[in-house]
């Protein structure tokens, strides 16, 4: 079991930095969302207006 | 319906892959535990190549076509192969330690490998600090483009040049079946994880593309 600390560390290292890449993808997914939310809306008040 | 069923394969090959690991495959006699690292390492560094390689196409369909669809594909596969790059880097770094008694030697894979992240780094800079999209768009192809000469250099380091890490005993069949089987399952379960990664950050791209269409209408 000698070096299990080195493979325990590469495991962690690839499924934190691949989590973290997925939950930054997610949270440009909502904004991106609000986004054209906010955008819809606007839009549909102008027309409203006109 | 089509990104879930990859995420769903993706998830089943990726248990079946940490199965294989740590419960299937025996452990090598030379470097002991450690050696497991090889089902994670190789698999990270086929798809920065895989990735590269896609942005290398991309690339050249953009500055034929002019399509931004092209542009769009070799963009997020930059991106997603950075992340795998950058894993590559690390976990060789942490495998180097045990082996090789350094984290980290100036040896030619290791070296180019270091390259090819810059490169494709330079890639995502000259995209943003373009004048405007379209510009950044032809820069980051021709970057696309001239970046992927370093490919076959990471291929060929250990053949070409004698360094420290080890030529390539895959292919030469220096594997045992079991060590192999465990190999091309742990490559199947993160190469269907990279599409599934590669089809979210395109339609994040399609969806920047539409709301910055709409703001200017």
């Amino acid at each position: 079991m000698e070096n299990l600390g080195y493979l325990f560390a590469a495991f962690t290292v690839v499924w934190v930095v691949l989590f973290g890449y997925i939950l930054s993808l997610l949270r440009r997914q909502r904004q991106l969302q609000r986004d054209l939310d906010s955008l819809k809306e606007r839009s549909s008040a102008r027309q409203g207006k006109g | 319906m089509r990104s879930n069923i990859l995420l769903g394969l993706s998830f089943l090959l990726m248990v079946a892959a940490l199965y294989l690991v740590f419960i299937y495959v025996p452990t090598e006699k030379e470097m002991g535990i450690v050696q497991r690292i090889f089902y994670l390492m190789v698999p990270m560094g086929w798809l920065a190549l895989l990735a590269f390689l896609i942005v290398f196409i991309g690339s050249i369909l953009y500055l034929v076509k002019r399509e931004s669809r092209w542009d769009i594909l070799a963009h997020s596969s930059a991106e997603v192969g950075i992340v795998f790059t950058t894993l590559t880097l690390i976990v060789g770094s942490i495998w180097a330690k045990p082996v090789w008694g350094v984290w980290w030697t100036w040896e030619p894979r290791l070296t180019s490998t270091l390259v090819l992240w810059l490169i494709y780094v330079a890639y995502l800079m000259v995209r943003s600090l373009a004048a405007d999209e379209s510009q950044g768009a032809r820069f980051a192809a021709v970057v696309g483009i001239i970046g992927f000469i370093d490919i076959p250099i990471v291929v060929l380091a250990t053949t070409l040049w004698r360094g420290m890490h080890p030529g390539p005993i895959i292919f030469q069949g220096g594997l045992a079946p079991s060590m192999l089987l465990t190999l091309l399952v742990s490559i199947a379960a993160f190469t269907t994880l990279y599409f599934c990664l590669l089809g979210r950050r395109i339609g994040l791209r399609e969806a920047e593309a539409e709301i910055r269409k709409m703001s200017q209408d």
